[in-house]
């Protein structure tokens, strides 16, 4: 045992580095590896021609940057007989995350809203039905789902596809919220009634801007979620409308010729740039003490 | 204008427990009334009742000479202070105050001059453009209250707003709300469970156990004529001492009979044809040292001095159980004494020992 108490013991604490510690420190860096490593691999491949792929070093770095397998990936590439690339697939994922993000958060914010503050009759049914439809595997849902939007005309359309992700998105986004409301005091939204504000005047007043962090952090998952998809794409979007994984998926898998793995890793890697930008961009939204000063501190 | 507020047999509950019950309270216009009670005694509660926060399961409420028992909050005419403060944390001092206006809907000069006079009233201006996160505690109750008196509300709830603040600044905003009153002279409910708050701002007290007024009277009669033993014990620091005796009737004459001796009971004090069980109860100024204020007397001895500055109070032990008396500050004496104590059985209170009640 060390000595809790030396003599000598005056000002800052010195760091030790323990064998715990030193444990610590090597799972972290196995684990960023383990997730670092595909990454590298893709990015260097994507710089290769399929000359130095073939030679099969695939941790070496490519003798020059080139960065025309992008611009093929981008712009060219061939998915069946469609030689657009993954842009057009692009900005079609763009067209359906966007609203259906924006839309699943906010609809998410206020049910959680009026489910915490409001709490109509059976709001405590409602909650643990909304919690367990969102545990459900959607694959349960996706037939029914496929004749309800035929039903209302919006099967195989953008406005169909932005639907069913927000329905989705709904049961995760409500117990986001509602969670998030709960630790809000409950007399901040009885201090606004008596100041004589109604439901959407307290929602928009006071319990948006409180709630920017889970704004963020819904609005991440959702996007990040929403831009992944694939199997709903494919379902519900439409050949019109088919979002970036799915076209990546047919660039990936058309079978005419040699496979070309530069362009592929980086249609691949494009694809994926997207909800990696976007946690970069949001990351010091994450803590923030929002409420700070609004009780007895 | 004040106006009067009147509950009617109201019942609240929380689910199937009913927190209170049959509960009946007039409230004078433009009258002070202070609810005192244990903590989960019903104050919070009947205060969100009458505020608009939470239903009813029966009764009526009136606030004036409207029955606002399904009324929004917003149609009260009330202003709440809120024990948690309850400040809006993302809008600065200027819109907490204003918010309440905005909604109503009031032109904008009109709304810049009452936050101006409110800031002016309780020294916020200062502080105008700053979030509650960035104020002092004394400074953020001071908003709070502001959020209500710049309403211009009829009646006025506060609910424990003194209870998290320091003693000095406690006392500071007491006097503050005191004053307030005074200038405005609108109706106010002050839910507290601080017997200073209570009987130096209210009109009158209530005093509640269980959901249930226990007695509804002016502080001066609450701590002079407590109406049973729970208001004697829960008013008066220290507590009132208390004799478990009996009236004894003897020669056309009463007397209380203790472990402290026989006393002859002077006319003033209740009186009975027959022998009953009751306890004497006895504040620590209704004590007195020694034997020369001719009051029947006992013997005892120091145990504990707390000096407490413009008083002393003196634990003394005797046989039968441990006695407190309020001292004048520059009291000198010393823990081991032996002394004489004697009772002012004329003032004294006293209760029927089976149902607690005031003879
Ligand atoms: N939301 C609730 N659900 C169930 N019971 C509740 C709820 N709120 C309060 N109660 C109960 O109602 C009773 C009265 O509560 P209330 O808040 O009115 O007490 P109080 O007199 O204000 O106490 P304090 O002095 O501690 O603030 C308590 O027994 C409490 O447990
Ligand atoms: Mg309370």
């Amino acid at each position: 045992m060390r000595d809790p108490f030396p003599a000598t013991a005056r000002g800052q604490r010195p760091q030790r580095l323990t064998t715990a510690r030193i444990g610590l420190y090597a799972f972290l860096l196995i684990a960023a590896l383990f997730f670092l490593l595909p990454a590298y691999v893709m990015i260097v491949t994507s710089f290769k021609s399929m000359g130095e792929i073939r030679s099969a070093q695939i941790f070496s770095l490519p003798q020059m940057l080139d960065w025309s397998y992008w611009l093929e990936a981008w712009s060219s590439a061939c998915a069946g007989v469609n030689c657009n690339g993954v842009s057009v697939g692009f900005w079609n994922s763009v067209k359906i995350t966007v609203p259906a993000t924006i839309l699943s958060v906010l609809l998410g914010a206020v049910t959680g809203y009026a489910l915490s503050f409001w709490k109509p009759p059976g709001s405590k049914l409602l909650f643990a039905a909304i919690t367990i439809g969102g545990f459900i595997p959607l694959q349960i849902f996706l037939f029914p789902m496929v004749r309800a939007t035929a039903a209302l005309g919006l099967y195989n359309s953008l406005a169909g596809i932005v639907l069913v992700h927000v329905v989705f998105g709904l049961p995760l986004t409500t117990l986001l919220f509602r969670n998030y409301y709960a630790a809000i005091p409950v007399e901040l939204f009885k201090a606004a009634r008596v100041d004589g504000a109604g439901f959407w005047r307290i929602f928009y007043a006071l319990m948006l801007p409180l709630s920017l962090p889970m704004l963020v952090v819904a609005g991440l998952m959702q996007m990040t979620g929403i831009w992944n998809d694939f199997l709903l794409g494919l379902v519900f979007a439409g050949r019109d409308n088919l979002p970036m994984t799915v076209q990546l998926n047919n660039i990936v898998t058309t079978t005419t010729g040699q496979r070309e793995y530069n362009v592929h890793m980086a249609a691949t890697v494009l694809t994926a740039l997207v909800p990696l930008v976007a946690y970069f961009v949001s990351g010091r939204w994450f803590v923030r003490g929002i409420t700070a000063g609004s009780v007895k501190g | 204008m004040p106006v009067p507020v009147s509950l009617r047999s109201v019942a609240i509950g929380y689910g199937s427990t009913a927190v209170v019950k049959d509960f009946d309270l007039e409230i004078a216009a433009g009258e002070f009334l202070v609810l005192l009670g244990p903590s989960g005694c019903g104050k919070s509660t009947l205060l969100n009742a009458i505020a608009g926060l939470s239903d009813l399961s029966d009764g009526e409420i009136w606030i004036g000479e409207r029955n606002v028992t399904w009324a929004d909050p917003k149609d009260r005419g009330i202003g709440m202070v809120f024990q948690s403060y309850a400040l809006y944390p993302n809008m600065n001092v200027e819109k907490n105050l204003s918010f309440g206006l905005q909604v109503a809907g009031m032109a904008k000069d009109e709304i810049a001059r009452r936050v101006k006079r409110t800031a002016a009233i309780l020294q916020l201006e200062p502080y105008l453009q700053r979030r509650p996160a960035a104020l002092s505690g004394g400074q953020r109750q001071r908003v709070a209250i502001g959020r209500a008196l710049v309403r211009d509300v009829d009646i006025f709830l506060f609910d424990e707003p003194l209870s998290n603040l320091d003693a000095k600044l406690r006392t500071e905003l007491r006097v503050e709300i005191k004053k307030l009153h005074q200038e405005l002279g609108s109706t106010m409910i002050y839910v507290t469970h601080d017997q200073v708050e209570a009987m130096t701002l209210a009109d009158r007290i209530a005093i509640m156990r269980d959901g249930v007024i226990q007695q509804l009277a002016s502080p001066r009669e609450i701590y002079h004529r407590p109406a049973n033993l729970f208001v004697a014990g829960f008013i008066g620091s220290p507590a009132m001492n208390l004799v478990s005796g009996a009236l004894v009737p003897k020669a056309g004459k009463t007397f209380f009979r203790s472990e402290l001796g026989t006393f002859e009971l002077p006319q003033s004090a209740p009186q009975s044809a027959e022998e009953r069980a009751v306890i004497a109860g006895l504040r620590p100024e209704q004590i007195v040292l020694g034997t020369a204020s001719g009051l029947p007397g006992f013997a005892a001895k120091v145990s504990v001095i707390e000096a407490m500055g413009p008083d002393t109070i003196l634990w003394c032990e005797a046989e039968s159980g441990v006695f407190s008396l309020r001292m004048p500050g520059d009291f000198a004496g010393a823990v081991g004494d032996s002394v004489t104590l004697g009772l002012d059985l004329a003032n004294a209170s006293y209760f029927d020992s089976a149902s607690g009640k005031r003879l």
